[in-house]
């Protein structure tokens, strides 16, 4: 079913319209959230639930024509499974699963010693550029490793590379953009 | 800028970048084995077939071999001259 179709459904309260969307995007909103949640089940689940009910509760101000619906709901299952691996590290038995990447450890760890920050506008327009100026493969590890939360081994796979490699073109991607995001 | 701060001001990638980056082929990937396996049993199965097509054609259009069966007495009287 085309996603307009299943926009209209849902907007008009159409059980219909949550029963197309999980069977198109499920699959792919789980992935996104297991890659930062690692095998927590319970906490997976609850993260796409939290996102099907945030859709929902944003649909007015959702248009097809400003991003797909893919799109929007993978901002969301990202950043509903972020503010939950930051919750689950602020937890007093520090319940993070073991099976996390290196990244989504490291963010879990060291989170809550960063001061919580509002970023300026510009600071986000002036890293989206720098991130667009750069090669297609680093722009694309960038995301998959600090969008996505991926371990390298995971992007090494889906760009059939080898780990080594990724590590290192992460790490100049990771020092150009903060070279270029501080240079006047 | 650190890893923590890149990650959380990711939250404001932009759409653009998001459309096609490829983590849907992550998910493509995990069939793609099986798929090669079927397409090579497909491919052998079609060309079995064209082979039993053609084979069977031949066989029709086969030319008989012509003998000429000369009576023993014809043979015999060629011999002898």
């Amino acid at each position: 079913m085309k996603d307009q179709k299943i926009v209209n459904l849902i907007k008009e309260g159409n059980e219909l319209g949550f029963i197309k969307l999980a069977d198109k995007y499920e699959k792919l909103l789980f992935y996104i959230a297991k890659g930062i949640l690692g095998s927590r089940t319970e906490d997976i689940e609850e993260c796409v639930n939290d996102t099907y009910i945030k859709f929902w509760n944003n649909i007015d101000k959702y248009d097809i024509n400003k991003a797909s619906l893919k799109t929007y709901l993978k901002i969301i299952v990202r950043n509903t499974a972020i503010n939950r691996l930051r919750d689950l590290s602020r937890h007093e038995n520090n319940q993070i699963s073991d099976d996390i990447s290196e990244v989504a450890k490291y963010y879990a760890d060291n989170r809550q010693d960063v001061e919580d920050k509002i970023f300026a506008g510009e600071s986000i327009k002036k890293l989206n550029e720098l991130i667009k100026g750069l090669k297609p493969k680093d722009k694309e590890i960038v995301i998959r490793k600090y969008f996505y939360l991926q371990s390298s081994k995971q992007i090494a796979k889906a760009m059939k590379m080898s780990v080594t490699a990724v590590d290192s073109r992460a790490s100049r991607a990771k020092k150009k953009l903060k070279n270029d995001f501080y240079k006047e | 800028m650190n890893e923590i701060n890149l990650i959380d001001m990711l939250s404001y990638l932009d759409i653009d970048l998001l459309e096609n980056d490829n983590i849907e082929s992550d998910l493509s990937k995990a069939g793609t084995v099986f798929k090669i396996i079927i397409y090579i049993f497909a491919s052998m199965a079609i060309i079995a077939s064209l082979l039993g097509i053609l084979l069977k054609k031949k066989k029709k259009i086969k030319p008989r071999k012509l003998t000429h069966k000369f009576p023993k007495k014809v043979l015999k009287l060629v011999a002898s001259l």
